[in-house]
């Protein structure tokens, strides 16, 4: 997993190390939601509330060409809204995101999936630097982009706006991309009684969740906004359960030379570029199924998974 | 109307000349669907056909900055190929599109409105050299851009991407602006039936238009998958005979005039994040019923 935590990162990464089916080997860090220091800070913090021991590698504390671009203002100073999280049981590694990345790729040729929910800076890095390693993983699922409006500015959504080149390298690596964008994740919703019937059930991960959900609907409600957006959670989601989402093959570009569309991802909807497709990107979602899938995660942590097994069925 | 006919623009004249609640002062034209040449000669062709007698100037051959773009895979060679069409009894006007536009709105006691159905050029170029005519026009409602998508680059609408500069001068010029971009467009589509509906009319007008339409579907059944074809450019006509049947929302809408990828975009900003004016009615959404039988009932009158 490449994050940014992040509070929408931080459910990405609790639900993922609570699933049975997915086998989380590594998270490497970016500076993106906030700077790269307290992502990585975050991502070890987390671990350790899930007491889980897994690598983390510091990633890039700056994008690849611009300025850096943060949210501090959706996700607190700190990232997480200021919830207190346990301090980190371990420390990161010693290589940086982009050798972890190509070590991992390499060890397990061919069958590495990378779940990108920050900027893409890392990992445009590695394939840059290591291009052998574009055959050897197997597929990157991103939150990113949008086939319509942007939210960090009019046409562009914030990882890709964060670092639009590393994006652009991305998306011709010729790796197969799963794009979900805000024309999913924006629909991935969370209401006040939504969040009010999770902390009900408490827990010791849905408990520091629910603060940091508060902060975020706090954020969006200063965009004019009533529910909040579970961006990156959707593609763990997904992975958990691929009907959740329909996807649809497109040819996707990154803008990078805009003056008022920089970062904003083009979709080919039409296939005007004739060109061939080069991700597969989400159009449609089952946001009450999503939602159950979450709750069932988060829960697991306090072994409510047994006790309450309909939660899953859907 | 500035227009570049084209079949949609042509059934937007003859929307326009057949709706009581609009009369048409004057019609250019500009470069886009065809050359200027072919895009005058078949205006004249649809007002003569129709019987008008509004004066009709040429207007630019090309775009401010950037070289033409056409289109006759969609439109033909003759940029309105279908109908044979008689020679037109209609002169072309001896003043220059921006001169007619000038004069006319001079003339005018009231605001007048403006719809381009093609590329901004003449447009731009009347904002440009008579800035004190803006205040007699009153809004400028056009075919052009998208919020979400394009058709001619996947970023891009034709008409703004044949001229992106001179579609940032009209969004900028401070004169409101109704937007009826591919968002509402790519759903006022007219079918095989509605085709034959017209053709059944029986008029002179309505087997005319049912001929346009002939050649216009092949087009798009051929490139999309839409269940019809779109009839872009009426729609900034029906606009103005019936706001009530279209959904609209405001935006600031700035024109991508750089990009390797989008160049052309019509970037709208709904929420005012960028902190600058609503300066556009973006047209997202209409009733096709209501829209398929203003079209039947304008035929009906004209026959």
């Amino acid at each position: 997993m490449d994050c940014d935590p992040g509070i929408d990162d931080a459910i990405a990464i609790l639900m993922a190390l609570a699933a049975p089916e997915l086998d989380v080997i590594g998270i490497t860090t970016v500076s993106g939601n906030v700077g790269v220091d307290t992502t990585t800070r975050n991502a070890l913090s987390l671990l350790a509330l899930a007491g889980k021991r897994i690598p983390v590698a510091r990633g890039s504390d700056r994008a690849l060409v611009i300025e850096s671009r943060r949210a501090e203002s959706v996700h607190g100073a700190d990232g997480l809204g200021g919830t207190h999280l346990p301090d980190p049981a371990y420390p990161a590694e010693a290589m940086p995101a982009w050798e972890f990345i190509r070590d991992r790729a390499e060890h397990f040729a061919g069958a590495l999936e990378i779940v990108a929910i920050g900027p893409l800076s890392n990992i445009a890095m590695a394939i840059s630097a290591y291009p052998k390693i574009r055959k050897q993983i197997a597929a990157i699922h991103m939150m990113g982009g949008s086939a319509g409006l942007g939210n960090a500015t009019a046409a562009a959504e914030f990882n890709i706006y964060a670092d639009p080149h590393a994006a652009a390298a991305v998306f011709q690596s010729g790796i197969p991309i799963t794009m979900f964008g805000l024309d999913v994740t924006n629909r991935a919703t969370l209401t006040q009684s939504d969040l009010e019937s999770l902390r009900t059930m408490g827990g010791k991960v849905i408990a520091p969740c629910c603060s940091m959900l508060d902060h975020y609907l706090r954020a969006y409600r200063t965009f004019g906004r009533d529910t909040l957006a579970l961006h990156d959670p959707l593609v763990i989601a997904w992975l958990i359960d691929q009907s959740l989402v329909t996807l649809k093959p497109y040819r996707v570009d990154v803008e990078t030379d805009g003056q008022y569309t920089t970062g904003k991802t083009v979709v080919d909807v039409h296939g005007v570029t004739k060109l061939p497709p080069n991700a597969q990107v989400g159009v449609e979602l089952d946001a009450a199924g999503f939602l159950a899938l979450m709750t069932r995660l988060l829960r697991s942590y306090d072994g409510a998974e047994q006790s309450d097994a309909s939660a899953g069925q859907r | 109307m500035d227009c570049d006919p084209g079949h949609d623009d042509a059934i937007a004249l003859v929307l326009a000349h057949a709706s009581p609640e609009i009369t048409i002062l004057a019609v250019t034209t500009s470069a886009g669907n065809q050359t200027i040449d072919k895009t005058t000669l078949n205006a004249r062709k649809v007002l003569s056909f129709l019987g008008s007698d509004v004066p009709v100037a040429r207007g630019a051959s090309k775009p401010l900055f950037r070289e033409l773009i056409t289109a006759p895979q969609v439109h033909g060679e003759s940029g309105l190929d279908g109908p044979s069409l008689p020679e037109p009894r209609l002169p072309e006007s001896p003043l220059p599109a921006v001169e007619l536009a000038a004069k006319t709105l001079r003339d005018s006691p009231v605001p007048v409105t403006l719809v381009p159905t093609g590329a901004l050029t003449n447009v731009a170029a009347l904002l440009l050299s008579h800035p004190e005519l803006k205040p007699k026009i009153g809004r400028i409602s056009l075919m052009g851009g998208s919020a979400i998508g394009g058709n001619w680059t996947a970023a891009a609408e034709f008409n703004i991407l044949v001229d992106p500069e001179a579609a940032h001068i009209v969004f900028n010029a401070g004169i409101p602006v109704t937007m009826c971009g591919l968002d509402v467009t790519h759903k006022a589509l007219v079918t095989r039936a509605d085709t034959e509906r017209f053709r059944a009319i029986g008029g002179r007008c309505s087997t005319m238009v049912a001929e346009l339409l002939d050649f216009f579907v092949k087009f798009h059944e051929a490139n999309f998958d839409f269940g019809g074809s779109p009839l872009h450019d009426p729609c900034a006509v029906a606009w103005l005979v019936d706001p009530s049947i279209f959904v609209s929302r405001k935006a600031h809408v700035d024109v991508e005039c750089r990009g390797s990828h989008t160049i052309g975009a019509t970037v709208a900003d709904f929420t005012g994040q960028s902190g600058r004016p609503m300066n556009v009615d973006v047209v997202m959404d209409l009733d096709l019923k209501r829209f398929i039988d203003m079209l039947d009932a304008a035929l009906r009158r004209l026959d």
